[in-house]
């Protein structure tokens, strides 16, 4: 099974939105598709469901346009909404309903998301009755209730305390137990980075980054390096030539380039005598690599 | 067709089950009620009153200042007349005090009549509405007149009676023009065009609203979006026909109930005979076809606004059609206009044509070629209408933001 996206573009009022953006997932998983506000996530998701037509390029699953009558996909928007003067039941077995599902499977899966997500007690309740967290867990079941086997996530833990970022991680966790291929939309680096294999940055509509998320942190070598906050530490390493990225209160974080350079860093306590509780050499963070290409790609492309 | 039937479905419970949708069925039914229950409740008020004595039964007062008593049979004659007014002879000193008593009710009203080879005769009243007609005082002055100068002419008392026999005419009417279609026919208007305007609100309301929750998204990646229409044009159109039907079962029931059998408008006796089962069929066709022209308009206008607030604003042009059209029907209905540029616009413009054809159904008015060629234009209009909704649905219903023009989402939709 594989998506296959190619050469997706878009324009709205002459300004492009989404630029030739090509890429393939051919395994189950979370596909992580990271971009500033604005840099054409949604509208890339929004064309390969078809909602929006692309100016070119396309968008197929297996070989076949994706539609709504040649794929079982599930979407959950960026723009949470729900029927809120509906009971939530109704709803779901609505939406059910319109993907296909007779009534019993509907009520059976219904039953289940409603229970795995701890929303149960409210399913007799009209939606508007509801929290926001509450509304946007019934949005994910109604995305979820016709059992698809490609899911699209636009932020979905936007707007979600951490209880209930915890259990829709859990959920995200099964979908890929149960071999689901997950296509996730986020602005937030750390939840992606805890799910997804493959990554695409997009900035400005243009593709600055894409594949395989370890490939790509280790391509970069082990750039970061944490020691202790104390300052005979920090000067040390600020004389040693390394660059304070960030101090914390027990540790602080240096970019040191190539290994080489944490290596004469740690001669040099050595000779001083200063015993480090911690020295940890580490890959950038996904938020570090996103900046890193964003940053440079806007300053580029502000300077044409 | 199945997934039509599933927005249907949903749609129509949803809406059903609204409380605005309950009390205004409500409180509609219990207006018909009252409207049934209005002859039985003024003859028991007109009873009371009846028992409270002549000076109420005579509830209107004619002062006659006849000076020269030149017509002494005038006071007879008037009240024979005008049964429920006093008439009462005054002279010249009082007629300061009574002008005084008739600016202040309008139940009373002064004839001084100046004789002379051909009287004449001036008739005081606190306006236009107050006491009888001027035709009607006119009428019976002058036959009190001519019955004075018959007399002086030596004519007999008889040869004058017989110049006032009445002969007897039966009309034979081409149409079935009578009090209760007519009555019919302006209820038919008013509760089409309430039920229909009413009906296009609801529809475009429904998609703003889908829109401005954003429920949109979801909904559209489940299903054709033109199918999601047709199923809610569909449900509240089934539901403005189980309003129509509703409110008629509750007529039915009140009039039967309430009004009394004897009951008349105008002297006539209230006559069914233009409620046949090809015309009951016709009208409803003419609201399912009214319905959905209106409906596809309205569509339009949800789909191309984001907010549920501006849906009054894209929907004024369609209101000021409406309205124009709905007039147009209701005042021909009102001046019984059945021939003439009128009539012919309120026939054959699409938007006026069905508040106006029910007038035409119930009293047979036009020819059946007339009817059928509004019928055909009235169900070629809604299908356009509903073409080119569809489009602009498909189009619209993703369009936030920047506001586009309907010939910009007509172009879109062919797209999508």
């Amino acid at each position: 099974m594989t998506l296959h996206v190619s050469n997706l573009t878009r324009s709205f009022d002459g300004k492009i939105a989404v630029d030739h953006i090509s890429f393939d997932m051919t395994e189950p998983g979370v596909f992580g598709l990271i971009g500033t506000n604005g840099a054409g996530k949604t509208t890339t998701i929004r064309m390969i469901l078809g909602i929006l037509t692309a100016d070119e390029g396309e968008a197929t699953w297996n070989g076949k346009k994706i539609t709504r009558e040649s794929v079982r996909y599930g979407y959950l928007p960026e723009e949470r909404g729900i029927y809120s003067k509906a009971k939530v039941i109704d709803q779901i077995l609505y939406f059910g309903a319109l993907r296909g599902m007779n009534e019993r499977e509907a009520k059976d899966q219904a039953i289940y998301w409603l229970d795995r997500f701890k929303v149960m007690e409210y399913k007799d309740q009209k939606a508007e009755k509801l929290s926001k967290g509450n509304q946007q867990k019934i949005q994910m079941i109604i995305s979820l209730i016709n059992d698809p086997e490609l899911i699209f996530l636009d932020e979905p833990f936007s707007g979600l305390d951490p209880v209930n970022t915890e259990l829709l991680s859990d959920v995200i966790k099964e979908l890929v137990a149960r071999k689901k291929f997950v296509l996730m939309n986020s602005h937030q680096m750390s939840t992606i980075e805890d799910y997804a294999e493959n990554i695409l940055i997009l900035n400005r509509g243009k593709t600055v980054l894409q594949g395989n998320l370890k490939e790509i942190k280790a391509g970069y070598g082990h750039t970061n390096l944490i020691i202790d906050s104390g300052d005979e530490f920090v000067q040390l390493a600020e004389q040693t030539g390394l660059k304070l990225l960030e101090k914390r209160a027990d540790e602080a974080e240096f970019l040191v380039g190539t290994e080489e350079n944490a290596n004469r860093l740690l001669s040099a306590m050595v000779d001083k005598k200063l015993k480090p509780t911690r020295f940890i050499l580490r890959e950038p963070s996904l938020k570090e690599i996103f900046i890193e290409k964003v940053g440079g790609y806007e300053h580029d492309t502000e300077s044409i | 067709m199945n997934t039509i039937l599933k927005v249907f479905k949903f749609t129509f419970l949803q809406e059903i089950k609204k409380k605005s949708f309950i009390i205004s069925m409500v409180i509609i039914s219990l207006i018909i009620l009252a409207i049934t229950a209005g002859p039985s409740i003024y003859d028991k008020i007109k009873g009371k009153d009846e028992d409270a004595g002549e000076i109420t039964e005579k509830s209107n007062t004619i002062y006659l200042l006849d000076e020269k008593e030149s017509l002494p049979g005038v006071k007879e004659s008037l009240e024979k007349e005008f049964q429920n007014s006093q008439v009462i002879r005054i002279s010249p000193q009082d007629l300061e005090a009574k002008k005084a008593e008739v600016k202040e009710s309008g139940n009373i009203v002064i004839l001084s009549i100046k004789g002379g080879d051909l009287p004449s005769i001036n008739m005081y009243r606190k306006d236009f509405r107050s006491g009888p007609s001027l035709d009607s005082i006119q009428k019976v002055i002058s036959g009190s007149w001519a019955e004075e100068e018959l007399k002086k002419r030596d004519i007999s008392i008889e040869d004058i009676e017989l110049s006032k026999t009445l002969l007897p005419i039966t009309p034979t009417e081409s149409t079935n023009l009578n009090p209760t279609s007519f009555a019919l026919s302006l209820v038919f208007c008013f509760l089409l065009f309430f039920s229909i305007y009413g009906s296009a609100i609801a529809v475009a309301n429904s998609i703003a609203m889908e829109k401005s929750s954003r429920v949109m998204e979801t909904l559209i990646v489940s299903a054709d979006p033109k199918y999601i229409l047709l199923g809610k044009v569909l449900a509240i159109g089934l539901l403005g026909i189980v309003e129509v039907i509703w409110f008629a079962i509750v007529g039915y029931f009140g009039y039967n109930m309430f009004t009394p059998k004897d009951f008349s408008m105008g002297g006539t006796p209230l006559d069914f005979s233009g409620i046949t089962i090809p015309a009951i069929l016709l009208l409803l066709l003419i609201f399912v076809l009214g319905y959905a022209l209106y409906v596809f308009i309205a569509a339009a206008c949800g789909a191309a606004v984001d907010k549920i607030e501006d849906v009054n604003q894209a929907m004024m042009p369609i209101m000021m059609v409406s309205l124009a059209s709905f007039y147009l029907s209701y005042f021909s209905i009102s001046f019984m206009v059945t021939t003439g540029p009128f009539a012919t616009a309120a026939t054959f413009i699409p938007t006026a044509a069905p508040f106006y054809l029910p007038f035409m159904i119930l009293n047979g008015i036009g020819t059946k070629a007339s009817i059928l060629i509004s019928l055909v234009i009235l169900l070629l209009s809604a299908i356009l209408m509903g073409y080119a909704s569809i489009r602009i649905y498909k189009a619209g219903v993703m369009n936030y933001g920047k506001k586009k023009k309907f010939t910009e989402l007509f172009k879109v939709g062919k797209s999508l």
